[in-house]
């Protein structure tokens, strides 16, 4: 088998095993040795068998030699033995040789036929010798005849005979060199082939011997020592490398096979190592992020190193709005263009969310995306997109970058994503918890919270509850105490609800005649007197019980025993204390009955003006330093030393007023001074100023209000109800004082501001004269002399000669209460026991009616119809006090007030001051305008009659026309009028002079801006509704009750002057709040500034941009819809050539911040709401001169 | 001898911490409940991981930034969707009807917290055709709280106790009509918020900033003293148009309180309250 061969089978080869290939080699060898041997050992046969024959050519040669030295010698033998018979035995045994060496010689040439044939010629001429010459001569010398001639004679012993055999036998030599001649040649040539096949064989054993050795390197040994060497590099750690024959089936093949197993578990083991490591790294470091952001931007920038990316974006999913958000970039934020969200299946990112499978790009198309550093810029080769999922998707990861991602980033990514995506879960899930938790923790404090607010709220209302518990005892204890004087009081009011009754007889005595008129007012007057003597006489009574309760009360207070409880000296202190009330009481109404009776007498004496003051002095100083306040006493010079008066009333009167000072003064002075008066008072116009004094007590205290001036000296008022409250007292002092001021022929008067104190004048002449000024009964009112009866004359009335109230009231009883009130009012009362007689008395104009519903002749609907019917009564204001209960009724037909009886006498108080308040208003005049379709026929009646006489226009310009003659104390308008917009009906109406206050009721609803173009005008605008009509009515009667005066303009008039620099400049106001802008627009313009308006951001810059930016100043508020404060002044300072513009921020924000974050915002400066409107001008002042 | 009791050194503390946030911030916390500020301020220690109130007080001074988790920390953002049904149903039955005659409604929500109340009430205004003219302010001085207002989220778990309010409120559709419920959260539309403008307003610092017919301050007054208490309701009074009205939450009453003239009750068991027109 050739080398060509091998190669040529070379994948045979390679596939065949080791041992098989070393079989083959060896095998070989062995044929080809076996071989040699065999081939070697027959040609030596050949060899042998040549030089055998050879050999026996050489005997044959030598033995035909021998036969010719036989024959020679037997003729020798027999010649000799011729001569001497003893030689005849050589001759025989020489015979013998011959005969023994041609038999050998023939048997030697048995195989050459020539040789026998010749051998045989030999023999026949041998045996002819024998006979013909050798036996006769033998037998001769055997008898003894040596006769040699004989024998010689014989031809010398048969010599030709011997002379042919030596011929033969010299051809059979002949013969047999030629043989060997043959033979020696034949056996060269066998040596010679012998000799070559070795040499071959040498030859090419040693060729089979180097290709096996060749072979045996090539396919075993080479590839074993490759393989140890990859095992060195892999014990080395070294994996990376590409393992051959490994698709051989020799035991190679099966190495290299199981190295390549080997290097892969060993690179299985190291990546698996790797990312594991990795991993327990990126976990690690993931394990404290308790946010999502935390939480994406650590594992963004752990997996941007891993991988080397250069961009990478963390995109999160939001359940709740089911999109995912970037929470985290690495190399991102350069790209703020880029989407910040994705919904799913939105780009590739929202791809990946939806299929939850990672997305590879390679190569990223150019242009897709670039990553740059401050040195370059350049296209990424991949971009990676990877879900982060957990239960749900979480999360997407996107990455790009230069390198593709090796099989062990592969691997670390898959586990981390998996591992990621948990603890992602778990953060979320946790998050939800806290903030469950932080929801239930906040839930928990404001229970507590509001716990303890109800607790507090609990402690105060118990402690309210314990106070009204124990005044409710105190009261129960005085209650009882007081048994005794409320019985006898009982007694007296039957007594005085007799006398009324003989009053009231005696007036229908004087309805029934005029002649006897007189005469009855007089009996009436002396009735009245009657009263006050039994008042003045009573009073006296019930001193005297009184006092013993006090003694005994004060006793008890005192509990010098020591046998009574805190509780019960408290309650005897309370008995002492409301019966010392109590006392005061009957005192003042003593006196006011004595001087009322006629019964108080004048002491007149002369009293140096010095005591008067001195004493008032002493009795007073303790108080004011007391109270905390000066007390000056002042006296006027030219007076004279002393008066003649009666002293202790004067006393009396002085005292009273100074302790009324002292009472309603916190802090300031209480003045006494004694001056000239400047003119005669008004209750004694014949006392000539100089001839008289006057004593003022001025104070510093709260005042009283104007309203109220005429009635403080009535009985039983006060300023208000609270005022008994707060300071105590029996409201009848003052009522003493004047009359007893005027029973010294004197007055007392009084002046005051509320709020800022008032002044007393004691008006009294310089010598009293004696005589009593006060006249013991008034004139009888003219007004009574038609039907009914004036009964209330024994109080004067203190208002003027009109103020009457009409009382028409069945119930004669009930009647003469009401009157007694009306009266106590210090008005009069007029009396009517029926409607005929009510209506008629109704045509005196009282001020004020109390009308009941059952009366004798006619309901009292019909009265209210009749008295709202006329024009002349119509405005009179009418209070209903019935049994009968139709409230509703009542008050649509106009009345102003409804009671039911029973009533109390609180109740019709309170009605007594609805009437007068009512009354006390000039007549309301309310014009509608155009209002017919958007107001209801009832709405108008409503607003008429309750409040003020309704007049309506259907027109603009009627209305207009009616506005120009008259004027109206509020306007109520349609927003769509038949003539003209609302508009130009109110820029008209204001042009005729200030507009009353205005309530438009629009049908529909209004824009933005028709509500600001109103709102130049009004604030109440009423939109038609369900409820609009009760708003509407609302809003009216807000204007009837207060009319509203524009206290803004009033103010900005007095300082126009001072704000003359400003005129003509222009003010832009940018406030969403209407308040504001017209409260501060109206300011603006008062001081002669263009305001423009805006109530937004957009609208402001549109004003700016419509003027080109000629604008003065902007003053913005910071708080508004839309665009804010703020981020109009960013956009305004943003624009070219607006930078200069003063810009005055306005907020109601008092934080620190909050100024440089206006200015911030480019504001020149900052002014905090409510606006002191000073400081707005000297900022406007500022900032406008200083551009 | 005796040693100053835990307590005291506690309240020493909060004051400081009080002293030391008005100063740096402007944020007065003095005239907070004292009680419940207590807890709220031990609370925010705690969550904060602050040794003490007075490292509360110095991360205050040095850390501006530090504010936000402070005014997140010290407020109680706690409500629901129409919390207290019956007071919605009140004011859709009585008070929107009043309100709708105004050409333009301005409804102040103080102390919105995360914005619960003021979704209630755009849904309310929505269903009664009135939210179209309507702007309703949503302050609060906890600039997360308003953050969280703004967007509207709420967790899903909640949604249900929302409708049932909801409903008891008087609604005329589904809750969810308003919201999508996705997994745990539910957001609502992005057009209820239209006309609510949210921003920052602290009650104890700042003023009138608007003219409005409807102030809700629910649950807010609790963890006020009283007299900050009468410091807020002036302001509403001062930010009310006449006969405007006033809705408090259910444990607070203008009882006792400066304003109580200022005010007639309206509904009592909504808490409403109506400013009387001007004497």
């Amino acid at each position: 088998m050739s080398s060509a061969e091998a190669k040529a089978g070379g994948s045979f080869l390679a596939n065949l095993n080791i041992q098989a290939k070393l079989a083959l080699a060896y095998g070989l060898v062995l044929v080809m040795f076996t071989l040699t041997c065999l081939i070697v050992f027959v040609n030596n046969e050949d060899l042998a068998n040549s030089r055998g024959w050879v050999r026996h050519t050489y005997t044959v040669i030598s033995r035909l030699s021998e036969l010719k030295a036989d024959m020679l010698q037997q003729r020798i033998d027999l010649a000799t033995a011729t001569r001497d018979p003893a030689y005849l035995a050589n001759y025989e045994i020489a015979r013998q040789n011959f005969g023994r060496d041609f038999e050998d010689l023939k048997q030697l040439t048995v195989d050459n036929p020539s040789q026998q044939q010749r051998l045989d010629r030999i023999g026949a001429m041998i045996n002819g010798w024998y006979s013909t010459i050798a036996q006769p001569i033998v037998a001769r010398a055997k008898a003894g005849q040596t006769d040699s001639s004989a024998a010689t004679g014989s031809s010398e012993y048969g010599y030709a005979q011997i002379e042919r055999i030596n011929g033969l036998l010299q051809d059979a030599v002949q013969e047999e060199l030629g043989l060997l001649k043959d033979r020696t040649g034949t056996s060269d040539h066998d040596a010679g082939n012998l000799k070559l096949f070795v040499v071959v064989m040498l030859g090419l054993g040693l060729l089979i011997g180097a290709v096996t050795i060749l072979y045996t390197r090539r396919q075993v040994t080479e590839p074993i020592v490759g393989l140890t060497t990859l095992m060195d590099r892999l014990v080395a750690g070294d994996t990376v490398f590409e393992v051959p024959n490994t698709r051989q089936l020799d035991e190679i093949g099966a190495l290299a096979r199981g190295l390549e197993s080997f290097r892969n578990v060993k690179s299985a083991a190291d990546r698996e190592r790797w990312v594991r490591e990795h991993l327990l790294d990126i976990n690690a470091g993931l394990l404290p992020a308790s946010t999502v952001d935390e939480f994406a931007e650590f594992l963004l920038t752990s997996l941007c190193h891993l991988l080397r990316a250069g961009y990478g974006a963390f995109f999160a999913w939001d359940d709740a709005q089911q999109q995912m958000f970037l929470r985290a970039g690495y190399g991102y934020s350069g790209h703020a263009n880029l989407p910040q969200q994705f919904r799913p299946g939105q780009g590739l990112v929202g791809q990946c969310a939806r299929d939850g499978k990672p997305i590879l790009l390679n190569p990223v198309p150019p242009n897709y995306l670039r990553i740059g550093s401050a040195l370059g810029e350049a296209v990424p080769q991949v971009l990676m997109i990877y879900p982060l999922k957990g239960r749900d998707i979480l999360g997407v990861i996107e990455m790009a970058g230069f390198e593709t991602p090796g099989p062990d980033q592969e691997q670390l990514l898959a586990e981390l994503l998996r591992s990621a995506g948990l603890q992602l879960d778990a953060i979320v899930n946790a998050e939800k918890t806290r903030m469950l938790l932080s929801q239930a923790q906040a839930q928990t404090e404001e229970l507590q919270a509001s716990e303890e607010e109800l607790r507090a709220t609990n402690d105060a209302l118990q402690d309210k509850n314990r106070l009204l518990e124990q005044q409710r005892t105190q009261l129960q204890e005085s209650e009882s105490a007081l048994t005794a004087q409320a019985e006898e009081l009982r007694a007296t009011n039957e007594e005085l609800e007799e006398t009324g009754r003989i009053l009231n007889d005696s007036n229908a005595q004087l309805e029934q005649t005029r002649l006897a008129l007189e005469q009855k007012a007089t009996e009436l007057a002396r009735a009245s007197q009657y009263k006050s003597e039994f008042l003045a006489n009573m009073s006296h009574e019930l001193r005297t019980p009184l006092n013993s309760v006090l003694i005994l009360a004060k006793n008890l207070a005192d509990n010098e025993e020591g046998h009574l409880n805190d509780d019960e000296t408290e309650s005897a202190r309370v008995i002492h204390d409301s019966g010392t009330h109590l006392l005061q009481l009957i005192n003042d109404i003593l006196d006011l009955s004595k001087v009322e009776a006629g019964k108080m007498e004048v002491l007149a004496e002369d009293i140096p003006v010095a005591d008067i003051l001195g004493t008032s002095e002493r009795r007073f100083r303790p108080v004011a330093k007391q109270r905390g306040l000066a007390l000056r006493v002042e006296q006027a010079e030219g007076l004279p030393a002393t008066l003649r008066s009666d002293s202790a009333k004067l006393q009396q009167i002085l005292t009273n007023l100074l302790s009324n000072a002292f009472k309603f003064t916190e802090r300031g002075r209480v003045t006494l001074r004694l001056r000239r008066p400047d003119s005669a008072p008004e209750g004694a116009p014949e006392l000539p100023p100089q001839q008289a004094v006057l004593f003022e007590v001025l104070d510093t205290g709260i005042g009283i209000p104007r309203e109220k001036l005429d009635k403080i000296f009535a009985p039983f008022e006060q300023v208000d109800a609270s005022t008994s409250r707060k300071y105590g007292g029996t409201g009848l002092g003052l009522a003493i004082s004047r009359r007893m001021a005027r029973l010294l022929g004197g007055d007392l008067q009084v002046n005051s501001t509320a709020g800022e104190g008032s002044v007393f004048q004691l008006y009294l002449p310089e010598r009293f004269s004696g005589i009593a000024a006060e006249p013991a009964l008034a004139a009888m009112p003219a007004a009574a002399q038609s039907a009914s009866v004036a009964v209330g004359s024994q109080v004067p009335p203190a208002a003027g000669p009109g103020a009457a109230i009409l009382v028409i009231e069945d119930d004669v009883v009930f009647a003469k209460v009401l009157a007694g009130m009306v009266q106590k009012r210090g008005f009069r009362a007029l009396l009517a026991h029926d409607a005929a007689s009510g209506l008629l008395l109704a045509r005196q104009l009282p001020m004020a009616i109390l009308l009941d519903i059952h009366l004798p002749d006619m309901d009292g609907w019909s009265v209210l119809q009749k008295l709202k019917s006329d024009a002349a009564t119509r405005h009179i204001p009418v209070h209903i006090v019935s049994g009968v209960d139709e409230t509703a009724r009542g008050l649509q037909l106009g009345a102003v007030g409804y009671l039911v009886k029973p009533v109390s006498k609180e109740s019709i108080n309170l009605a007594l001051d609805q009437v007068q308040r009512a009354a006390s208003r000039p007549a309301r005049r309310l014009l509608a305008v155009g209002g017919d379709q958007a107001l209801s026929a009832s709405v108008l009646e409503q607003l008429g009659s309750e409040q003020a006489t309704l007049e309506t226009a259907a027109t603009g310009a009627e209305a207009l026309d009616w506005l120009a003659q008259r004027s109206c104390d509020c306007l109520v308008l349609g927003f769509t009028l038949p003539d003209m917009s609302i508009f130009d009906f109110l820029e008209a109406a204001a042009q005729r002079g200030p507009l009353p206050p205005v309530v438009v009721y629009a049908e529909r609803e209004l824009d933005q801006d028709e509500v600001m173009r109103l709102r130049a005008h009004t604030d109440s605008i009423v939109v038609r509704g369900a409820r609009s009509e009760e708003r509407l009515l609302d809003e009216v009667s807000l204007f009837l009750h207060s009319l509203r005066t524009p206290a803004g303009r009033a103010a900005a008039v007095q300082t126009q002057t001072e704000a003359a620099d400003l005129a003509g400049r222009t003010v832009l106001v940018v406030d969403d709040d209407m308040r504001n802008i017209f409260a501060l627009s109206k300011v603006l313009r008062a001081r002669g500034l263009n305001v423009l308006m805006a109530q937004d951001g957009p609208k402001a810059l549109a004003h700016l941009e419509q003027r080109e930016g000629r604008i003065d100043a902007v003053l913005m508020d910071v708080m508004m819809p839309g665009m804010d404060g703020y981020e109009t002044t960013r956009r305004i300072r943003g624009r070219a050539g607006w930078a200069g513009i003063p810009i005055i921020a306005v907020t109601a924000k008092a934080m620190p911040g909050d100024r440089e974050k206006c200015l911030e915002a480019g504001a020149n400066d900052y002014l905090t709401k409510p606006i002191d409107m000073d400081k707005l001008l000297s900022l406007l002042r500022t900032w406008i001169r200083k551009t | 001898m005796k040693s100053i009791p835990e307590t005291d050194s506690e309240e020493l503390e909060i004051r400081d911490f009080v002293d030391t946030l008005k100063a740096r911030h402007g944020y007065d916390f003095g005239q907070y409940a004292p009680a419940s500020f207590k807890r709220r301020l031990r609370a925010l220690r705690m969550r904060t991981g602050a040794a003490s109130i007075a490292a509360l007080s110095r991360r205050v001074m040095d850390e501006p930034a530090f504010l936000r988790q402070v005014l997140a920390g010290l407020s109680v953002p706690v409500s629901e969707m129409f919390r207290d049904p019956w007071v919605f149903e009140a004011l859709r039955r009585e008070v929107l009807p009043i309100l709708a005659s105004y050409p333009r409604i301005h409804i102040w929500q103080a102390g919105c917290a995360h914005g619960e109340e003021v979704y209630s009430l755009a849904i309310l205004l929505q269903e009664e055709g009135l939210y179209d003219k309507a702007q309703i302010f949503a302050t609060d001085l906890n600039d997360v709280a308003l953050e969280e207002a703004a967007e509207g989220i709420y967790p899903a778990a909640n949604a249900r106790q929302f409708s049932e309010n909801y409903l008891r409120a008087g609604g005329r559709r589904s809750l969810s009509h308003y919201f999508h419920a996705r997994y745990e959260r539910i957001k609502f539309d992005e057009s209820l918020k239209r006309n609510v403008t949210f921003a920052s307003h602290n009650l104890s610092t700042d003023g009138v900033f608007a003219e409005v017919q409807l102030i809700l301050c629910r649950n807010v007054m609790i963890y006020f003293n009283d007299v900050l208490q009468d410091r807020v309701l002036q302001l509403f009074r001062d930010s009310l148009v006449h006969k405007g009205f006033l809705c408090l939450g259910s444990k607070e009453t203008l009882a006792r309180t400066t304003v109580e003239a200022d005010f007639e009750p309206f509904d009592a068991s909504a808490r409403l309250f109506r400013r009387r027109a001007p004497k």
